[in-house]
């Protein structure tokens, strides 16, 4: 038998086929006995199920299954994660990238500035939700700019982005890596 | 001395409850606890997991108080929802493991395929508890999709839609589900039948 008509047979034992084909299903399984046998099969679990579900009660007494249910309804709002009002956060996502540029941009202008103490070792910015660390390599002749994400929920900017400036003498070069 | 709110019936409690009315939602705790916590283990198979869970759809019940409209009874709502939490869990489990021969064989029907009809039928003349025994260690041994397609079909009553918007897939697939489900209960049941008159 094919297993769409062993489907459509169930379909009209579970009740679930319009009335019409229902009726030329019941006069076709009259006159099929390898039908009648499997839908007598389905039938014999079907009538075997209904109504015997094991009892299972909860193995701990009221008060205790009770107290956890408690606990958790009584949790104070302060302790879920909060995202804070849209208007904080908008305005956050904006100005996590603008900071990092700022910082970067300000790192460059120091490297680009003659008069900058060369032992440049670290310049730190910090920003809402933002940090950026330079360090200068002065046999190389090298700054590198690191971003750094302060970990906080739903951030805009999600990566830490390592940059790297190099001065060859002439001329600067920023390569985020 | 006995608490006045014992007397109330579900639908005075969830009222109450819904007013914020602690006391009255730990009364239908109280009374509809157990059904919750045999369908999370009936879908489960593990103590902790049950509890955790039921316990779970008991914090989401409260917390979705506002919706429920009393289209249904307040026990059949708090079923569903625990039903939801546990097909979650369960789908959070499966993505856990590697595909394997079973989930395929899932939709073919794998052995049930090819198996004759059973008969004559492995339940007749056998005592209620000894009938609920034999289904429970049957059920405990199909596979997950299997179980709880019985279980919301036969437990539940639910329509073949109606699973499928739970279990998140085709009527196609709980149709084939359901009917490789019955034909592996039917094997196991006789497979239990003829171990004990051996």
């Amino acid at each position: 038998m094919k297993h769409d008509l062993e489907l459509k047979w169930q379909t009209w034992l579970d009740g679930e086929l319009p009335a019409a084909e229902a009726e030329q299903m019941r006069r076709l399984a009259a006159s099929d006995p390898e039908a009648a046998s499997l839908l007598a099969e389905l039938q014999n679990i079907k009538t075997a199920l209904l109504q015997n579900e094991t009892a299972v009660t909860v193995p701990e007494a009221r008060s205790f299954y009770w107290s956890k249910i408690q606990r958790q309804i009584q949790r104070p709002a302060s302790v879920r994660p909060s995202p804070g009002p849209a208007w904080a956060e908008r305005l956050r996502r904006w100005l996590a990238p603008v900071a990092g540029l700022a910082a970067l941009a300000a790192a460059i202008m120091v490297a680009l500035n003659p008069s900058a103490p060369q032992a440049l070792n670290q310049v730190s910015v910090m920003a809402e939700g933002f940090q950026t660390r330079t360090f200068r390599d002065d046999s190389a002749g090298i700054n590198f700019v690191v971003f750094h994400q302060i970990p906080q929920p739903s951030a805009a900017f999600t990566g830490a982005a390592p940059a790297r400036i190099r001065n060859d003498g002439s001329s600067f070069m920023t390569e985020l890596e | 001395m006995p608490d006045p709110q014992d007397n109330s019936s579900d639908a005075d409690l969830v009222r109450l409850a819904q007013k914020g009315d602690m006391q009255a939602f730990e009364e239908l705790v109280a009374r509809h606890r157990d059904r919750v916590y045999a369908r999370a283990y009936s879908m489960m198979r593990n103590e902790d997991e049950a509890l955790d869970l039921s316990q779970d759809a008991w914090v989401k019940g409260w917390q979705r108080l506002g919706q429920f409209q009393g289209d249904s009874s307040f026990v059949t709502w708090m079923t569903r929802i625990v039903i939801n939490l546990c097909l979650d869990q369960l789908r959070k489990l499966k993505r856990k493991r590697a595909e394997s021969l079973e989930a395929m064989e899932e939709e073919s029907g794998g052995v049930e395929r090819q198996m004759p009809v059973i008969s004559p039928n492995p339940t007749e003349g056998l005592e209620r508890a000894e009938l609920q025994e034999r289904i429970n260690r049957a059920l405990g041994q199909l596979s997950e999709e299997h179980r709880t397609v019985l279980i919301l079909h036969e437990f539940e009553e639910m329509e073949y839609k109606e699973i499928a918007r739970h279990m998140k897939c085709s009527i196609g697939t709980v149709m084939s589900r359901l009917f490789y489900a019955r034909r592996r209960m039917a094997s196991l049941l006789a497979g239990l039948r003829r171990e004990n008159s051996e």
